[in-house]
């Protein structure tokens, strides 16, 4: 983890901007998101715990976060690591339904910001059952862009 | 998804009548010249016959040969053909008169039009009802024109450093981002693409739209030019009365309505403005939908069986199709064969009093692999039956168009070798355009023909008048790539002039039956009895209008110009060019 804050990285740089997203978060950690960084900066594995008094308390799940070149013009790339919990903006693939991982991404939001919609969007759930259309999308690969895609509904 | 072809067509036929508007010629049309040689006749005394003006000119045909030269501004009924600047020009005055009505900025009137599909009712209506709410729906709620400033430092949320107040920038919302930032983010919203005329504030839920003005302020100048294009581009995909042309890197647009089938671009590109697709006359689109996805999904399959090269079913010598003809020769063993059904060519002319089937299909004849029962497999063959043929005409069409500068070097060698005038070697050229519309629609004959019953008077009736237009076609195609010595003979250019007529008659044959759904000529329905098709090809042919070679092309020749009425050996050469 050292190794990737020492480094310097120019301003307009995607790394740049991805080290000091990864600085704040070791700066303000947070009991139920765990961060790792591997040998390139630009993926991350969040491990993510269930929040007491939710129906996915105490399970422990992982994300897989992907920086791209021209982040934060585009989102990360965001999917669960085998297993996924079961949920119903979830895909048995891994994907999650999100809105904010395509169409309305901003560029000042941030990695922390989607880990933590994502650890809500599950606090929030009342049932496990995975989306309605799984079918449709559980044969697809994890993590590819979300350019055209229709989300379940606007919050998640 | 294997698609059963009858559940498609129960209903096709009937419904089936397609407006061919823009697809017919005139009948009486001429294929005739501006006499010119006036000039160089001296002494007063002309006859009657010098003074004939000889023009060539189509009539008010849309899928006559592009006229030439083209007109500056083609119309193919209605439809009307612009360019890049005379879009934006008509993109700029809907802008600017929403903005003069609604007394608001361009760009604002711009993201408003925007919103609602460029539909200048809808936002008036929207705009003057509640402009809050239009207002906010098309981000335009704290619109201003030009970027902000601020008056002090603060935290960049892009590059999440603090950056002193002369380096920020904010659009009318407030939300403030360095320079820098603020404009990659824009250029990676122009390098996404179509989207990037939609986007919004950097700052996370604010709904204020980018409008053009800070594109044009902020992006260098290249990722201007193309949001420019995107902007122009989502304007024409968005708006019904504008459709591209499909022409390869043609940049034309027409501008129409969705009942236009066939649209002339300047480009000579015959499109279906409807679809957007090449003209597929006699199918329809939705014939042409189902068409395109079956082809996808029997892709593979079919390129297996449809190799480009095949063996001389004589000698093995394996050939390969290099001309527009379906008639073959083998270099080895001189067999005359035909390359879509590798039957002797003997067996196919109607000279020899052979019947032409190579445009049916027969589930009767006996395919080696074929299996009893094997109904997946026989659906297949009645696909690639179809889908051969289709493909044949379509790589008959690309050989005809590519021709066009082939034949132009072959008029000017004509012209060299026996002193013909330019117009006199413009048969070769009208024959070849001819070609190149009949390849195309005989293309989209075997669309239609898969989604028709099997088995109907209609489907008889259909396929008669697909194999006159096929037999005419390879004939035409066959004389006109004949030897230019062969073409100092002026019967053999009367032959290909009268060959073009007899074969534009059939076209437009076959397009009229397809229009009038069908039917016998007495308006009849000819569902039982009737016209019998195949046991009394004779009866039919002669009644169709011109069905016998001999018959049409001496029609033909009666029409010429005579010898003696032309006055002579020179006037004579010119009537390699028919007159009707
Ligand atoms: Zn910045
Ligand atoms: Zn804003
Ligand atoms: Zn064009
Ligand atoms: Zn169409
Ligand atoms: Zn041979
Ligand atoms: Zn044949």
């Amino acid at each position: 983890m050292q190794k990737h804050l020492g480094k310097e990285f120019r301003r307009g740089n995607a790394n740049f901007r991805v080290q000091k997203e990864l600085r704040e978060w070791l700066a303000n950690p947070t009991e139920n998101l765990q961060v790792a960084v591997g040998d390139n900066i630009r993926v991350w594995v969040v491990t993510l715990t269930g929040a007491k008094g939710t129906i996915f308390a105490g399970e422990k799940y992982k994300l897989k976060f992907t920086f791209p070149m021209d982040y934060p013009s585009k989102p990360p790339s965001v999917y669960f690591l085998q297993p996924p919990p079961r949920h119903e903006h979830v895909y048995t693939n891994g994907d999650i339904c999100l809105n904010l991982l395509g169409r309305d991404w901003r560029p000042n939001m941030t990695a922390s910001m989607l880990a933590l919609s994502i650890l809500s969007m599950l606090s929030s759930a009342r049932e496990k059952k995975i989306p309605q259309d799984n079918h449709v999308h559980a044969d697809n690969p994890p993590g590819k862009e979300q350019a055209n895609w229709l989300y379940h509904d606007d919050r998640c | 998804m294997a698609i059963s072809p009858s559940i498609i067509t129960g209903s096709h036929v009937l419904k089936h009548r397609h407006g061919m508007s823009g697809m017919e010629s005139s009948d009486g049309e001429e294929y005739t010249y501006q006499d010119e040689s006036g000039e160089e006749d001296v002494g007063g005394v002309e006859s009657q016959e010098e003074e004939e003006e000889y023009s060539y000119s189509d009539g008010e045909g849309g899928c006559a040969p592009v006229p030439l030269p083209p007109p500056s501004s083609s119309m193919a009924d209605g439809c009307k053909v612009i360019d890049a600047d005379e879009l934006r020009a008509t993109m700029s005055a809907l802008i600017d008169d929403i903005s003069s009505v609604l007394a608001i900025h361009p760009c604002a009137a711009a993201a408003l039009l925007r919103h609602y599909n460029w539909n200048k009712e809808s936002v008036i209506d929207s705009f003057c009802t509640d402009p809050d709410q239009a207002k906010e729906k098309a981000g335009i709620m704290r619109f201003v024109p030009d970027l902000q400033t601020s008056d002090k430092g603060r935290l960049c949320g892009i590059c999440r450093e603090d950056v002193p107040a002369e380096a920020l920038v904010a659009l009318g919302c407030g939300h403030f981002f360095c320079r820098g930032c603020f404009t990659q983010y824009l250029v990676s919203k122009v390098e996404e693409g179509m989207g990037c005329p939609l986007t919004r504030c950097p700052e996370y839920r604010c709904p204020e739209m980018v409008t053009e003005n800070f594109f044009r302020v902020l992006v260098p100048h290249a990722t201007l030019a193309a949001y420019l294009r995107y902007s122009l581009k989502s304007f024409v995909d968005i708006c019904s009365a504008f459709r591209w042309c499909p022409g390869r890197g043609c940049d034309f647009v027409a501008m129409g309505n969705s009942s236009l089938r066939a649209c002339l671009c300047k480009c000579g590109m015959l499109f279906c403005f409807r679809c957007g697709e090449e003209a597929h006359v006699p199918a329809s689109c939705e014939d042409m939908v189902t068409w395109v996805e079956k082809c996808k999904n029997e892709s593979e399959t079919a390129n297996w069986i449809l190799a480009n090269t095949r063996k001389c079913p004589k000698c093995a010598t394996r050939i390969e199709k290099n001309q527009g003809c379906n008639h073959m020769t083998c270099r080895q063993c001189k067999f005359e064969f035909c390359w879509i059904c590798m039957g002797p060519w003997t067996e196919h002319g109607a000279n020899t009093g052979g019947y032409y089937k190579c445009n049916k299909y027969d589930p009767s004849t006996p395919t080696k692999d074929e299996q009893d029962g094997a109904k997946a497999k026989a659906e297949l063959d009645r696909y690639l039956h179809y889908y051969q043929r289709y493909d044949n005409h379509h790589k008959a069409q690309e050989y005809a168009t590519k021709q066009e500068e082939e034949i132009e070097r072959r008029m000017m060698r004509l012209q060299e070798t026996d002193g013909s005038r330019w117009i006199d070697v413009q048969f070769l050229k009208v024959a070849n355009e001819k070609l190149v519309e009949c390849r195309r629609v005989l293309k989209y004959t075997y669309v239609f023909g898969y989604y028709l019953p099997e088995g109907t008077a209609r489907k008889r009736l259909f396929e008669h008048h697909q194999e006159n237009l096929e037999k005419f076609t390879e004939h035409l195609s066959w004389l006109s790539e004949q030897s230019l010595e062969e073409f100092k003979k002026e019967e053999k250019r009367s032959e290909v002039v009268n060959y073009t007529r007899v074969t534009e008659t059939f076209l437009k044959n076959l397009l009229k039956s397809v229009e009038d759904g069908l039917m016998d000529e007495d308006g009849e329905d000819m569902e039982e009895g009737g016209w019998e098709g195949k046991s009394e090809p004779g009866r039919r042919a002669g009644a169709a209008g011109g069905g016998q070679v001999g018959e049409a092309a001496e029609e033909g020749r009666r029409t010429l110009p005579s010898r003696d009425g032309a006055g002579g050996g020179a006037r004579a050469r010119r009537s390699g060019v028919a007159r009707a």
